[in-house]
């Protein structure tokens, strides 16, 4: 990994058209800004890895299932 | 096309009818088109969303229009910039459904819904960043909750 010193106030360029800015610094909290292109998505990390898990967890549904389910939902509904 | 997938075997699908994540679904790298599959019933809130180029790779899917009517998901300008040239009429939105062990603790992904736009076929899935929206809420419990709340 690459690790680079930066003040705050000071930030890194990624390519030629993500720039990373340090804000603010207070304790062990850093607020960072971003600047990126719209089709650049910036997710935390701990929130797309609990993401990407529950779409994993989403392939153990089988068709059975989901017919079992409509069935129980008609009866929550009606 | 013919497809083979784990869940529904062999199966005949409209290539005119694909969706397209240009950036792909968070765990699923090599997946980028998917097929729609409807249930017979029209009225059936669920769906199936297949992996075109993973036929092991399935979702299913709840419309939350009708049976959760109070979800509403602020997608932002830059996020529906992803999805091409767009009209609010023409969005859909979708939740993904974990089943664990027992059927009734089922879950739906509020989250992260999958948002789709009808008129380019591009998807996406995003990342709400509304806290009242988690990645598991029970759905039974949510359905009956909200149809209190009428």
């Amino acid at each position: 990994m690459l690790a680079l010193t930066r003040k705050k106030g000071d930030s890194i360029m990624i390519s030629d058209n993500i720039e990373i800015v340090v804000l603010e610094v207070q304790g062990d909290q850093v607020k960072l800004g971003i600047n990126a292109p719209r089709s650049v998505t910036v997710h935390r990390k701990e929130i797309y890895d609990q993401i990407q898990q529950e779409n994993k967890s989403a392939q153990m549904i089988s068709k059975d299932t989901l017919t079992m389910l409509g069935e129980m939902l008609k009866k929550n509904i009606e | 096309m013919k497809l083979n997938t784990r869940n529904f075997g062999e199966i005949e699908i409209d290539e005119n009818k694909l969706v397209t994540f240009d950036e792909t679904i968070p765990g699923f790298p090599n997946s980028r088109r998917y097929a729609f599959l409807f249930d017979e019933d029209k009225n059936s809130p669920f769906c199936w969303m297949q992996s075109v180029d993973q036929g092991e790779v399935a979702f299913a899917l709840l419309n939350p229009v009708d049976v959760l009517p109070d979800y509403n998901p602020k997608v932002t300008a830059e996020e529906l910039a992803i999805l091409g040239e767009v009209d609010m009429s023409e969005i859909s939105v979708y939740n993904i459904l974990v089943v664990p062990p027992r059927i009734e603790d089922i879950t739906v992904n509020l989250k992260a819904p999958i948002v789709i736009n009808l008129n380019t076929k591009k998807a996406i899935q995003i990342i709400l960043s509304d806290d009242r929206y988690k990645v598991r809420h029970n759905l039974q419990q949510e359905v009956r909750s909200q149809k209190e709340g009428e």
